[in-house]
């Protein structure tokens, strides 16, 4: 009689999770369906933690951004140089997952500057600059003096490309 | 009441399918490892610039392994070294499969800036593994047959998982335009931070409108054909090549590489027998 009672609550047991398994597949579906349905910490929860992607969305691949540096040592500038964008290739020419991170991390804080900027374009100099300037003082040969920043927008849609200067920042560097 | 039956049937038939999740995790486990490792330095880099202090009492509770920063950051690395190193030993049990986790989520937090999908996949995985072990048995109370039933589920939790991530990517394609008219791959192919300078392919509209619908119909039918036991293995080399694809031109080693050990989980335990 006992493993009659125990057989059945664990019956039981299984088709609630069985339903809440259903639930969850169905209102996965429901989300991945339905891109703009928001209902509030719910969905924001799910599609954050439980339904991660998409990981190529159109503003993703549509434009990115690169940071040139050129410095001054002495009374000459240097050619310029895009170390996040070296530390990709030296990615993509070795493998080494070391130089993944490394270029994701050059990214992080120009981009961090320019969300900034872009939030308050009157300003030039703001926290995230000088922490960028910070960051980037290892890639600034010993000696330097000055750099020049060049921040450029690339752009890809209907089969063209576009290359935009956005700001061009001189800064001295202690 | 016959539909009832029927479900139960489907659901202990779901439930017994035989997965190898012993080694799919303990591939986790080591994936973790290799990237704690490999992100050593950048940690370093990051934690000058972005000292992980908690102020809220429960960030604190959540992200107590942080705490180990405050010995350095050797200290977090060599200890969570040491937990995944043991887990990759012994049998996986709760309270290992919970360090993991609890340490992952405080790794991620920790390397905000450099994350990407595969640490959210990777994470979701961690999550549901804390169901999945059946080690310690709880034999109190005939709790072992719920822990059996309940890792099952987890298993299977996996599996649909992997299969909702690829619709929801295959989904997001089909509904926009760059993708369905192939300028999408236009784009992934032209942009300094998506294409491999070391193999510059010149691709016509033609050639992009396909490769963007391979790519589509590959990620929608992905979600579908896992699930039938004598077409799941074209699917799953399929997969293995786009994503050894998104490597190669795109870079994108570290979610390249989760998404084909993420597979491990697909594969029924019969095929080790006949390879």
């Amino acid at each position: 009689m006992a493993t009659i009672i125990t057989t059945m609550k664990l019956l039981k047991f299984t088709r609630i999770v069985a339903l809440l398994f259903i639930f969850h597949t169905v209102f996965s579906l429901f989300l991945i369906v339905s891109p703009t349905f928001n209902a509030g910490l719910l969905t924001s929860v799910y599609r954050k933690y439980l339904l991660p992607g998409p990981f190529f969305t159109k503003d993703r691949i549509e434009q990115s951004y690169s940071m040139l540096v050129s410095c001054k040592v002495g009374n000459t500038w240097l050619p310029v140089s895009q170390p996040a964008l070296e530390n990709y290739h030296r990615l993509m020419a070795t493998g080494n997952p070391k130089a993944m991170l490394q270029t994701r991390l050059d990214r992080y804080f120009y981009y961090q500057y320019l969300i900034a900027k872009h939030k308050n374009p009157d300003v030039q100099i703001n926290m995230e600059f000088e922490q960028m300037l910070n960051y980037y003082q290892n890639y600034f040969p010993v000696g330097t003096d000055s750099v020049k920043l060049i921040f450029v927008k690339k752009g890809t849609s209907d089969l063209a490309i576009t290359v935009d200067t956005l700001y061009t920042i001189k800064h001295g560097v202690d | 009441m016959e539909l009832i039956n029927q479900v139960d049937i489907g659901v202990k038939r779901v439930l017994l399918e035989d997965s190898r999740k012993e080694l799919f995790f303990k591939v986790l486990y080591l994936f973790v490892l290799i990237k704690l490792w490999v992100s050593w330095a950048t940690l370093e880099s990051i934690v000058e610039f972005f000292p992980a202090r908690e102020y809220s009492l429960v960030g604190l509770v959540l992200h107590a392994p942080l705490q180990l920063l405050n010995f350095g950051l050797s200290a977090f690395v060599v200890v969570f070294s040491l937990i995944l190193l043991t887990s990759l030993v012994v049998r996986i049990n709760y309270i290992g499969s919970f360090l993991i986790f609890w340490f992952s989520v405080c790794l991620s937090k920790f390397l905000f800036p450099v994350l990407n999908g595969a640490d959210l996949v990777l994470n979701l995985f961690l999550l549901i593994g804390l169901v999945t072990p059946t080690f310690p048995v709880l034999k109190w109370r005939g709790l072992e047959k719920y822990q059996k039933m309940i890792a099952a589920f987890g298993v299977l939790f996996i599996k649909v998982e992997i299969a909702l991530i690829y619709f929801l990517s295959g989904y997001d394609k089909l509904i926009t335009d760059s993708w369905r008219n192939g300028n999408a791959i236009f784009s992934i192919n032209n942009l300094d931070f998506f294409s491999n300078p070391n193999l510059s392919i010149q691709l016509s509209g033609v050639g992009a409108l396909v490769i963007a619908w391979l790519v589509i119909l590959f990620e929608l039918s992905f979600a579908f054909f896992i699930w039938f036991e004598r077409v799941k293995k074209y699917w799953l080399v399929a997969g293995v090549l786009f994503h050894l694809a998104i490597i190669i031109f795109m870079g994108l080693l570290d979610f390249g590489v989760m998404m084909i050990l993420s597979y491990l989980i697909l594969i029924p335990r019969k095929y080790e027998y006949q390879v």
